[in-house]
């Protein structure tokens, strides 16, 4: 019996080892729950051996970027998969939303419906190159910033870099959130425009950029990222607009057809309660009710999410979007 | 006796009952309809003008339909409950915007099973002008929450049904049995009278049941009465006739000496029966006598073995003559408070019986003892009781109608019972018959 599940266990490795995985980690004994993540697993391997030391639950970690989550895991239900881990609050409302979750008994917060669980927080900043934009830091907020830009008081040498909105999922959110957040939006990405705006894929090379003086500004950054970069470059800082900051919720559920619904909710539990320490103070659960320099501004577990997901909703928002970024002939 | 009705307090708890579950029920269903109506207008309310706006914003320009998805709208709809929303924008059969499968509306609202989920929808039509197709707009909402609210505000009120009814219940119950405390009260003092006591009954009624207890009174004394006078009347004859009986009997003794030989048979029957009526009638004035007294002042400290000594002796002369030989068992002396008059009756009563049908040459022994109480028992070696020998008690019935009257068994009971005993007549399981006289 146990040869047999080797060989169906040898059969489908190429299956999971499919190129849209990232990277994999193994903690603990078997069996264990099956946790599909967007984290880095250097970033979330702190908490997942916390995890498995307190409730000695064995797990496997598989990294994936939030479309592969959505498209290989999710829309196919892939199995077995006990935990749906991701910081693309939208494609995880709409799942739970669509009824693909599980729900729990509960009535704690951070929760949407007992499926949706919120397990820790990324606030967003930019980040600029100090040589460049010597004036950032007296930036109030981003109507500020627009206005600065506008009236050319101050220039922009080298552009600003964003996420494409058409390529990353989380630059797609970040720019709808920021567009029902503020009026100041859409005037702000129309000044920046005027100054040359580049649009990536990947935070990776919007640091690049602005580390290296190709660009003065990016604009809309997991702040982990660019903290580490603050870290050991000189050459860059941390802008935070006085308006608001979001607050991407990294949001966790459990598959209906997860056979170890229970160890699942349990590690979901844990990791908002106990792991919490293991996370860095910024992305901790309680941020949110500690007070802030700039007020920050959570992304709601809220249906609303998936309105933006609706191909009309999404059509207009791109055309939008490419109107105000448009080079300027 | 007719089979008596279900008792009072039964047919109490079992129609509150009913009525009870009647109002827990109603109380459950009435809150549940009216806040299940209440909430499912708020949230049809609150899905039209989420509609509307959407509705609102529809623009048709030529070969294009433009309408708004208003996320703030959609945001102040999860603030309300966090239920899962589902929306679909359509022209004519074409899904512009939303969810594509969504169960078909009929009318502008109704509850729909979408997603293994109960899901109120509502629907808005947009009308354009020709030849646009008008724009349809559903919208759903699923309603964990408003069930979940329905639900234990419906529990709450049964609950609270439930608590008044109990409170109700037990007034009425506690009312019932105060109110049937009195009848209670006439029943103990009944059940403990003594059979002669005819007094009325003095125990302070309500109005409800004095009638009750002013017919038993007056039943009681017409009972009394009629005894009365059935006893004196019984009494005074027997004593009117004890006389010219007792002097027929002696007459026939004297005459048996001196009738020619030819008819002596006949008139030796003739002393016979003149002799047992007359012993008839004195076991008859012996009964009433007996009967007649009154319970209080007969009761003292005797010693029964001198009693049963007594009796014994008197019964010297007729055991000689029946050839039987009488014995007394039992202890030295034996105190116990007794009726001496009721219990020597008795224990000649007893005795006689024994010497008559014990038979000849017979032995009949008296053993006194101490258990509980006071055991008198008498034995003969004779034949025995036949048939049930708890007949022999009643008055009149004798097994040998030529040798007594039958009232002798009778007497004897008759104070086992007034002093709370008992008699027992049961054939020795070695020979004869056996009485057992006991008082407590």
């Amino acid at each position: 019996m146990r040869f047999l599940f080797a060989i169906t266990w040898l059969l489908s490795w190429p299956v999971n080892a499919s190129e849209w995985i990232e990277d994999t980690l193994t903690l603990g004994t078997e069996p264990r729950i099956q946790i599909y993540g967007t984290h880095d697993i250097d970033a979330i391997r702190p908490v997942l051996e916390a995890f498995v030391a307190a409730r000695s639950i064995g797990l496997d970690y598989v990294s994936v970027s939030s479309k592969d989550l959505d498209q290989h895991v999710v829309q196919p239900r892939l199995s077995p998969v006990d935990v749906v881990f991701s910081s693309a609050v939208d494609l995880q409302m709409k799942a739970v939303n669509d009824g693909l979750a599980y729900s729990f008994e509960t009535s704690e917060d951070l929760q949407w419906r007992g499926s949706l669980f919120q397990i820790s927080l990324e606030p967003i900043v930019s980040l600029y190159n100090t040589e460049l934009l010597p004036w950032a830091a007296q930036v109030n907020d981003r109507a500020d910033l627009a206005r600065r830009l506008r009236e050319r008081t101050l220039a922009m040498p080298q552009g600003a870099v964003v996420y494409d909105p058409n390529l990353s999922g989380l630059g797609y959110l970040l720019a709808t959130q920021d567009s029902e957040q503020s009026d100041s939006f859409w005037p702000l990405i129309e000044a920046i425009s005027e100054s040359g705006i580049s649009q990536l894929c990947c935070s990776s090379d919007m640091l690049h950029k602005v580390q290296t003086g190709q660009a003065a500004l990016a604009y809309n950054l997991l702040e982990s990222y660019a903290l580490e970069r603050v870290s050991f470059d000189p050459s860059v800082e941390i802008l935070r607009f006085g308006d608001y900051q979001l607050v991407v919720p990294r949001t966790a559920w459990v598959p209906k057809w997860s056979t170890r619904a229970q160890d699942a909710f349990e590690f979901i539990q844990f990791v908002r309660t106990e792991g919490q320490i293991a996370l860095p103070e910024r992305n901790r659960l309680k941020q949110l009710s500690t007070p802030q320099l700039a007020p920050l501004k959570p992304i709601r577990l809220s249906p609303a999410l998936i309105l933006y997901l609706d191909s009309y909703k999404h059509r207009r928002f791109m055309r939008r979007w490419n109107a105000a970024t448009r080079p300027i002939d | 006796m007719s089979k008596p009705s279900p008792s009072i307090r039964r047919r109490l708890i079992g129609q509150l009952l009913i009525v009870f579950a009647i109002f827990v029920v109603a109380a459950y269903w009435v809150t549940r309809t009216i806040a299940l109506n209440n909430l499912q207008n708020a949230q049809d309310q609150a899905l039209l003008s989420v509609a509307q706006v959407i509705a609102d914003s529809v623009v048709a320009s030529p070969g294009d339909v433009l309408f708004e998805l208003p996320y703030p709208a959609f945001d102040v709809l999860s603030y309300q409950a966090p239920e899962s929303i589902y929306y679909q924008i359509k022209q004519g059969s074409e899904v512009l915007a939303g969810y594509e499968n969504l169960p078909r509306i009929i009318g502008d609202r109704a509850t729909q099973t979408y997603i293994d989920q109960s899901v109120r929808f509502v629907q808005l039509q947009k009308p354009l002008t020709a030849p646009q197709m008008p724009v349809t707009i559903t919208l759903g909402q699923t309603q964990d929450s408003l069930r979940y609210t329905v639900n234990s505000l419906a529990i709450r009120s049964a609950l609270y049904a439930i608590a008044g009814f109990l409170l109700i219940a037990a007034a009425a119950y506690a009312g019932v049995i105060n109110s049937l405390l009195p009848l209670r009260r006439i029943e103990k003092n009944l059940k403990n009278r003594n059979p002669e006591d005819f007094s009325p009954m003095t125990d302070s009624v309500p109005r409800e049941i004095e009638t009750l207890v002013d017919s038993l009174n007056q039943s009681m004394a017409q009972h009394k009465a009629l005894l009365d006078q059935t006893r004196q009347l019984i009494a005074q004859s027997t004593h009117q006739i004890k006389t010219p009986i007792a002097s027929l009997s002696a007459e026939a003794d004297l005459l048996l000496d001196r009738v020619p030989a030819d008819v002596r048979d006949d008139v030796s029957n003739l002393a016979v029966h003149a002799r047992q009526t007359s012993r008839l009638v004195s076991q008859l004035l012996t009964h009433a006598s007996l009967t007649y007294r009154k319970g209080s002042e007969r009761l003292r400290p005797v010693d029964v073995v001198v009693l049963a000594r007594q009796v014994l002796d008197s019964f010297e002369i007729v055991a000689e003559q029946a050839e039987v030989e009488l014995s007394l068992h039992g202890p030295a002396s034996l105190v116990h408070t007794i009726d001496p008059i009721g219990v020597r009756e008795a224990l000649v009563c007893l005795v006689d019986n024994a010497i008559k049908y014990g038979g000849r040459l017979g032995e009949v022994s008296v053993t006194l003892s101490r258990e509980t109480g006071l055991l008198i028992r008498v034995e003969d070696n004779g034949e025995g009781f036949k048939g049930d020998p708890e007949h022999l008690t009643q008055e009149f019935y004798t097994q040998h109608p030529a040798a007594g009257a039958g009232l002798g068994l009778s007497i004897a009971k008759q104070v086992a019972v007034a002093g709370a005993g008992h008699l027992k007549l049961y054939n020795s399981p070695t020979q004869g018959a056996r009485c057992d006289f006991y008082l407590p």
